[in-house]
């Protein structure tokens, strides 16, 4: 075990001392994740906060904070390696190529041997988690070890809150609406991702993942643009706080990725984005809105119309950027709610190995939705029995969610 | 100046020629030189104009919403009016416009042999094949992205974002964009739609060396088109607060007899809320990309 | 029915498993697309490979036993990490051959996930340093190659 965390640490030796895990963060240092109060940003020669760079957007942070911590946002060194010790964070990279070629042996050996379990009978989810070999998702760098609890932040007990009574109607209106058809009739039957459209939406997106692990911040006077590996590039005009700031677009214009506008105060980046879009119109199985993929959402249950998302970004140190972020749709949520993410240096691009993220065409080689389609129209009945499988996760979620909500709002009784 | 004289009764037509003579002696005289496309000499006068510094750089900030208005989406090479495809569906929404070209010397110096594939490739534009989906039919109308020249005289916006050491171009078709570092030129891992670019500065004029394209995208609805070995050198010249003179050299062993070199203006999009809106438009072009296989669809496509 | 994946297993160590950085991204496009119960194994030879996402696609030539080529197309992983690592358009030349263990695609299609990739003599593609059998793999990828 020993030598993987000092490879880890020698992959964070430009991660800084902030995030670290075997690191020398001396007792009585700010709990790691928090700003080294004597840091200011550098800044660009026209005078802005500088948050240029190659981010390593990763993390292994939960999304959702395990019950065993409370409202307690940090951990300790110990009860973080005890975690690992526990394989509760699993790594996968390793800068020691040949080590890298055994250890990929062994992980594809072991993926295949716990997937040939049946699962419900069902052989197309036996293979779940190893349709492929694993190194396709062998990154050459690690991403840094934060010692917080949960990415959610607010509300205390870092869970997202629950879905209003309306978004779960919609829900429900949705998996109704999807009961005749198959999971993939036609290409709205796919998910958004599949569909080369978005990938996980905003604020999702903005963590990142084995398969695109990285974000690009490139700046001029009055804009911030990040770009993202899933083919675009966000552009954020940003004014000085109190000046003119450019207005948001008219309320008809709907974007998949909304309408953004930034400002300083002092060395943060604070961004508002609105007028997003979603237009979909049945139930999507997955990568449908704007949380990722999370297991408790699949797509966004609301319209886009009342959604606002509040992005903060603040350099604080020499390689990590803080990215915090609140989620405002009372459509949908019945209050707020917060997340906090770290952004490191990709030492990787600073050793000069990568100069620019790579081109993501997928809609150009879709070919996996003309497969989808011809083979539900192959076998209309399998397709109809996936779909079916499909709605009875969802339909559990919908479950507890509808649950969640009515403790929530007996609790709230009870305290009258 | 100008309101002044225009407070005169001067009636509509005399009004239009003394407005237009104040307009070309204002130019002539205040500007820095005006310029003209596509002669030499046009170039030198350009080169007096100074365009502002990005500041810590020697560098013209050339930052921006940027668009070309020419008609070369069409037709790179000169054009006349035309019907367009299903005009009995579209009407003149679909015809094409004419146009004189943006082809320094009028023609695309085509191999003999490459030549018939422009013509079929024109011949079945909006043909498209479930089983060759990227190979067959112009790729603007799938919504695929429009690769290198192509990409700068679509009739949409697009944004130049300069720093000191790269400049990032997004493009509001399709979301495409590119990423053009500055200092040491790499060589691209793999082929893609929009290029591996490269950028160099030659006095105030941006350089762009982009090759490592596919052999998937066009140069315009006509069908030119190019192969994988496509180099496009671009030349980006700030000629006014307003205005860059674009430049593409086109070399394609497989398919040009010799290089060929695009030519024109860029204009400065200056609305007070100018900026780039999203036109992803994979879902406007599902139903034409798929259509074919779904039996009966249940998406609200069709004419509209 | 399928057959065992084992190339080489090498050396005693911690077992390490893919990153999983929520959230989790399940792959369920290979339920629509690929059909589980018709497990297919090919060996052939590559005729080019799409670097493109979120899925690269290999095209072999697959020699049947009647003589006769068809031409195959095979579903792997995100291009992203090879790229990083240093992997290029010609770490995979073609002529290369290959063997693929997978799944057809459920519409009947010469097309197949690439679920097990290796060349003939069972070591896997993109992985370690020079010796896995491919033309052209001897990067390291931790060098800051030349001309990148």
């Amino acid at each position: 075990m020993i030598p993987r965390m000092l490879a880890a640490t020698r992959t964070l030796a430009v991660g800084g001392a902030v995030l670290g895990l075997a690191s020398s963060v001396a007792a009585g240092q700010a709990p790691a994740g928090q700003t080294d109060s004597e840091y200011s940003s550098p800044r660009t020669p026209w005078g802005d906060p500088n948050l240029e760079g190659m981010w390593d957007t990763r993390t292994y942070t939960p999304f959702e904070r395990p019950t065993e911590f409370g409202t307690r946002e940090f951990m300790t060194e110990e009860e973080a390696a005890e975690r690992e010790r526990l394989g509760l964070r699993r790594l996968v990279s390793d800068d020691d190529d040949d080590a890298l070629a055994a250890d990929l042996v062994e992980q594809d050996v072991g993926r295949y041997a716990r997937s040939d379990a049946p699962d419900n009978g069902r052989p197309g989810y036996r293979i779940a988690g190893a349709e492929y070999n694993a190194f396709w998702s062998a990154d050459p760098t690690s991403p840094a070890v934060s010692l917080r609890t949960s990415q959610i932040v607010d509300p205390p007990d870092g869970q997202m809150p629950p879905l209003t009574r309306d978004a779960l109607v919609q829900w429900e209106a949705r998996e109704e609406a999807r009961r005749e058809r198959s999971q993939a009739d036609d290409w709205e039957d796919r998910g958004l991702s599949e569909r080369c459209i978005t990938r996980n939406g905003l604020p999702g997106e903005m963590l990142g993942s084995s398969q695109q692990p990285l974000k690009e911040i490139v700046q001029t006077p009055g804009y911030v643009s990040i770009v993202m590996p899933y083919g675009y590039v966000r552009i954020i005009p940003v004014t000085a706080t109190g000046e003119d700031q450019l207005p948001p677009p008219g309320s008809a214009i709907r974007q998949w990725n909304g309408d953004s506008r930034g400002r300083w105060e002092d060395d943060t980046l604070v961004v508002e984005t609105t007028n997003f879009k979603n237009t979909v119109k049945t139930v999507v199985p997955a990568h449908g809105g704007p949380f990722g993929g999370s297991a408790h959402v699949h797509y966004y249950p609301g319209t886009g119309e009342t959604f606002r998302l509040t992005e903060r970004f603040t350099r604080i140190n020499q390689d990590t950027l803080e990215y915090r972020y609140t989620v405002e749709d009372p459509a949908v949520f019945v209050s707020p709610w917060s997340a906090v993410n770290y952004f490191t240096l990709d030492s990787w691009a600073v050793e000069g190995n990568q100069d620019r993220l790579f081109e993501y065409a997928c809609h150009e080689h879709n070919y996996g939705m003309v497969n989808a389609i011809r083979a539900a129209n192959t076998d209309r009945e399998w397709a109809l029995d996936e779909a079916a499988r499909e709605a009875g996760i969802r339909e559990r979620e919908l479950r507890a969610k509808q649950e969640q909500l009515r403790q929530w709002e007996a609790s709230r009784q009870d305290r009258r | 100046m100008c309101t002044r004289v225009m407070d005169k009764p001067w009636t509509m037509s005399v009004r239009m020629a003394l407005s237009t003579a104040m307009a070309t002696f204002v130019a002539v005289t205040a500007s820095p030189g005006y310029v003209v496309v596509g002669e030499a000499q046009g170039q030198d006068q350009a080169q007096t104009y100074q365009a502002p510094r990005l500041p810590g750089t020697e560098r013209p900030d050339l930052s921006g919403i940027w668009q070309a208005f020419v008609t070369a989406n069409w037709d790179l090479e000169p054009h006349g009016a035309d019907a367009g495809p299903f005009p009995r569906l579209l009407g003149v929404w679909g015809a094409q416009p004419p146009g004189e070209g943006v082809v320094v010397g009028n023609e695309i110096p085509y191999l003999p042999e490459a030549l018939a594939r422009r013509d079929e490739n024109r011949r079945t534009r909006l043909t498209v094949d479930t089983n060759n989906v990227n190979t067959v039919g112009d790729p603007e109308a799938k919504c695929y992205m429009p690769g290198v020249p192509r990409a700068t005289y679509m009739p949409f916006p697009f944004q130049i974002i300069q720093s000191t050491e790269k400049i990032v171009i997004a493009y509001q078709f399709s979301s495409a964009n590119r990423t053009i570092p500055l200092t040491r030129p790499t060589e691209a891992p793999v082929d893609s739609w929009m290029g591996w670019s490269n950028g160099h500065w030659d006095g105030d004029t941006l350089v762009v060396d982009v090759s490592g394209f596919h052999d998937l995208s066009w140069f315009d609805r006509a069908g030119n088109y190019h192969s994988e070995a496509l180099r496009v050198v671009e030349r980006y010249t700030p000629v006014s607060p307003y205005h860059l003179i674009y430049e593409a050299t086109i070399e394609d062993p497989n398919v040009f007899s010799r290089p060929w070199t695009i030519r024109l203006p860029l204009y400065r999009r200056i609305e007070a809320n100018a900026r780039l809106l999203e036109f992803k438009c994979v879902d406007l072009a599902e139903e034409y990309v798929y259509g074919s296989l779904v039996e009966t669809s249940n998406s609200q496509g069709g004419g509209r | 029915m399928r057959a065992t994946t084992t190339g080489v297993i090498v050396g005693v160590g911690v077992l390490l498993s893919t990153l999983t950085a929520a959230p989790v991204e399940a792959h369920h496009a290979f339920a629509a697309e690929f059909d589980a119960s018709s497990p297919v194994e090919l060996t052939g030879t590559v005729v080019r490979m799409e670097w493109v996402n979120p899925h690269t696609w290999i095209h072999i030539d697959v020699t049947q036993s009647d003589g006769n080529e068809e031409r195959w197309m095979i579903e792997g992983g995100p291009p992203t990490s090879l790229l990083r690592r240093g992997f290029t358009r010609a770490s995979l030349l073609a002529g290369t051959e290959v063997f693929v263990e997978g799944f057809r695609a459920k519409d009947g299609s010469q097309r197949a996930n690439g679920r097990d990739v290796t060349f003939a003599d069972g070591s896997k593609l993109f992985l370690g340093s020079s010796g896995t059998g491919a033309p052209l793999d001897g990067r390291d990828a931790r060098e800051p190659s030349a001309g990148r």
